[in-house]
């Protein structure tokens, strides 16, 4: 919860910085992949959290793992694990995300569909969706099979259901309670 | 077997369902399950969540939103936690929460949510009430006048209720309360008063034998339990009050259609009882510590004033215009050792139009109900008195009072005077006279011949031992035997009613004098 916190205050001024300097597409790229790193390495995350790395080591370490990163966003990444919050790395990514999307316009959507869906389908969907929420989306998937049929999408805390699971489950409510 | 089923009308029926059935997108807003313990799960998420909605978890439990914070909702989960995980997505239902009502209720056991636990089938009822209820305007409400007849001698003559009044029933535990609410129940028998008895944090045994006792009193037939045992979670501890409140309003406002009521032409009498609201505010307590909400006197949250007096100012004598209807309550508070000044009683007894002090004490000493008649009072049901029980009461206070001070001061003094030895005599006969049994609540006839036996001397000649026996023994007689005829006819609002009374009264104690000379 802390970190949360710390997160959402340090991605609040990195996004206020990198605005202020017009890059804050290309700090997205490279916050993006800092993001995916955490995610894939085990070890980074644990020399990100490990109390046992001396703060100097710690950020020469992520400056010889984040060499191929733009300057902006190498400096910020530094800076967060100067401070001693290179623990909460990969929730300001998120946040960051969060903010850029509020700015951007964009709505990121995802859609569970009980089969893969096709390129023109999602393509429809992307269009259909953006008149709904009044916004640029993008789309990601996942396929679930107990769904049974239609597909469920996602956009923040919104949820609109097509899927044969909740209309099934609406009608068995309505035979039981009616 | 005319209503056999026939199996063409079911898939008729069935058909017909799923024809009207139409595939609606389902559009909700979600969160996620942060984390989860003590009955508390907080979610990320839920942006729109609203204080006090309905939520449903993944797996099926239904929670109350109650603290929405900048990056998190705390949830009261209706249910075993045990069932909700982390991560576990938990669905807005756009609904506050709100139980059935209805006819349909009386006679059925419920819990908090209004579910029947009593294995006697679903309730079906097209009503439904939301539990949290704005209490009624000054203008909607009109003054208590008309009485509620508990029953019960010394409540009826120096503490009387009135209907739309709250009277908090106060004591130590084994003193009577619950005795004294189930007796009120009982007594309202026949007379058109829907009860409701709310019963937060007891044990179930206790439930059931309330119950068993209101079925033998046929008391059951008007009277709806809601039972948030000391099994179930606080949550539902907390809101059973509510709901039983919520329960007992549709009938006081079925006259009542402006203020959100039924349409019918006038609204109907209603009776609830909290038994009690120590353990609600306890219930109240544990929540609002969990959810991490700033601890105050005696680790209560600040607005534990308000969670009572927001519940007790929906007790209501509706006017004239909105039909009319009444919603009486009777809270109860536990006392420790007799401190009235805790923290929980004194809010309770300055919210209530008066209260009902029992004491251990009066109960060991064999006064029972052990009701302590200087300390309780109630401040509107004196306009409720029926003519009759208000001039013959009315100096029964005082004697009482009088007989107290003096039985202190004679126990120094040998020789006493023969007024102040008459007076004691009188005030241990109106003191046998207080005692009542469990069970036996009397009607406004025999009340008041009672009491007027005893304010007006004529119970000189009997000794006090004897004293219990004749107020039975009255109580026969009005009912079956001789005064029958006195009794069917006896109007408590004519002027001259003291003529039959005396007459009666004057009657039975010369042939119950007949009795003791033997």
């Amino acid at each position: 919860m802390q970190n949360q916190k710390a997160a959402k205050r340090y991605a609040g001024t990195f996004f206020q910085i990198a605005l202020e300097q017009g890059q804050q597409d290309t700090v997205r790229g490279g916050l993006q992949s800092v993001a995916a790193a955490c995610a894939g390495s085990a070890e980074l995350r644990e020399v990100l959290r490990s109390p046992v790395i001396s703060s100097d080591r710690r950020q020469a370490m992520l400056r010889a793992a984040f060499s191929g990163l733009d300057k902006l966003s190498l400096e910020l990444v530094l800076f967060l694990a100067s401070k001693g919050r290179a623990d909460s790395l990969a929730a300001l990514c998120e946040e960051y995300e969060v903010l850029w999307c509020e700015r951007a316009g964009v709505a990121k959507v995802t859609v569970t569909s009980a089969d893969a869906l096709s390129q023109t389908e999602l393509a429809t969907l992307q269009e259909r969706l953006a008149v709904r929420l009044g916004k640029k989306v993008e789309l990601s998937t996942a396929v679930d099979s107990s769904l049974i049929a239609g597909f469920r999408a996602r956009a923040g805390d919104q949820v609109f259901d097509y899927s044969t699971r909740t209309q099934l489950e609406q009608l068995r409510q309505r035979l039981t309670h009616a | 077997m005319s209503n056999a089923i026939k199996p063409e009308e079911v898939s008729e029926i069935l058909r017909k369902q799923f024809a009207e059935f139409q595939t609606t997108p389902a559009t909700y807003e979600v969160g996620t399950v942060l984390s989860v313990g003590d009955g508390i799960a907080r979610v990320h998420g839920l942006a729109g969540v609203r204080a006090s909605e309905l939520v449903q978890f993944e797996c099926g439990l239904m929670g109350l939103a109650m603290n929405l914070e900048e990056d998190n909702v705390g949830i009261a989960i209706f249910g075993e936690d045990k069932e909700v995980c982390q991560g576990m997505t938990v669905k807005r239902t756009e609904k506050i929460a709100s139980v059935p009502v209805g006819e349909a209720l009386l006679g059925r056991i419920v819990d908090a949510l209004g579910q029947p636990i009593d294995g006697r089938g679903p309730i079906v009822t097209p009503h439904s009430r939301p539990v949290e209820f704005k209490a009624p305007g000054i203008m909607d409400r009109k003054s208590v006048h008309e009485p509620m007849q508990t029953g019960i001698k010394v409540i009826d003559g120096l503490t009387p209720v009135g209907r739309g009044q709250r009277e908090l029933i106060i004591g130590d535990r084994k003193t009577g309360k619950t005795t004294l609410a189930i007796d009120t129940i009982i007594n309202q028998k026949g007379n058109g008063v829907k009860c409701f008895y709310v019963a937060v944090g007891q044990k179930r045994s206790t439930v059931v034998q309330v119950y068993e006792t209101l079925k033998k009193y046929g008391a059951m037939e008007y009277t709806t339990i809601i039972a948030a045992t000391a099994s179930d979670p606080a949550p539902m501890q907390f809101l059973a009050c509510y709901a039983g409140t919520a329960m007992a309003e549709y009938f006081t406002y079925k006259g009542a259609p402006a203020l959100g009521g039924g349409n019918e032409p006038k609204g109907e009498h209603a009776l609830i009882i909290y038994d009690d609201l120590t353990k609600q505010s306890q219930a109240y307590r544990q929540l609002a510590l969990l959810l991490r909400r700033p601890p105050g006197r005696e680790a209560f949250p600040g607005d534990v004033f308000y969670t009572h007096s927001r519940l007790l100012e929906r007790s209501v004598k509706l006017s004239d215009d909105n039909g009319a209807g009444s919603l009486t309550a009777l809270p109860v508070i536990e006392t420790q050792a007799n401190d009235v000044s805790a923290y929980i009683p004194t809010n309770v007894i300055s919210i209530t139009d008066g209260q009902i002090f029992l004491e251990s004490d009066l109960f060991n000493s064999g006064l029972r109900p052990a009701i302590n008649a200087g300390l309780s009072v109630s401040r509107v049901g004196g306009a409720a008195q029926t003519r009759a029980m208000k001039s013959t009461a009315g100096t029964m206070r005082l004697d009482l009072a009088q007989y107290r001070e003096l039985a202190a001061f004679s126990q120094f003094a040998s020789d006493l005077d023969p007024a102040t030895r008459a007076q004691l005599e009188k005030g241990r006969r109106l003191t046998e006279i207080c005692k009542q049994g469990v069970n036996k609540p009397l009607s406004v006839v025999e009340q008041v011949c009672q009491i007027y036996a005893g304010t007006n001397d004529f119970l000189k000649e009997v000794p006090v031992k004897d004293v219990v026996r004749y107020c039975d023994e009255l109580s026969t007689e009005l009912r079956s035997g001789k005064f029958k005829d006195f009794a069917a006819k006896f109007n408590p609002e004519d002027k001259a009613f003291a003529e039959g009374v005396k007459a009666t009264v004057a009657d039975f104690t010369k042939s119950f004098l007949l009795t003791v000379a033997k």
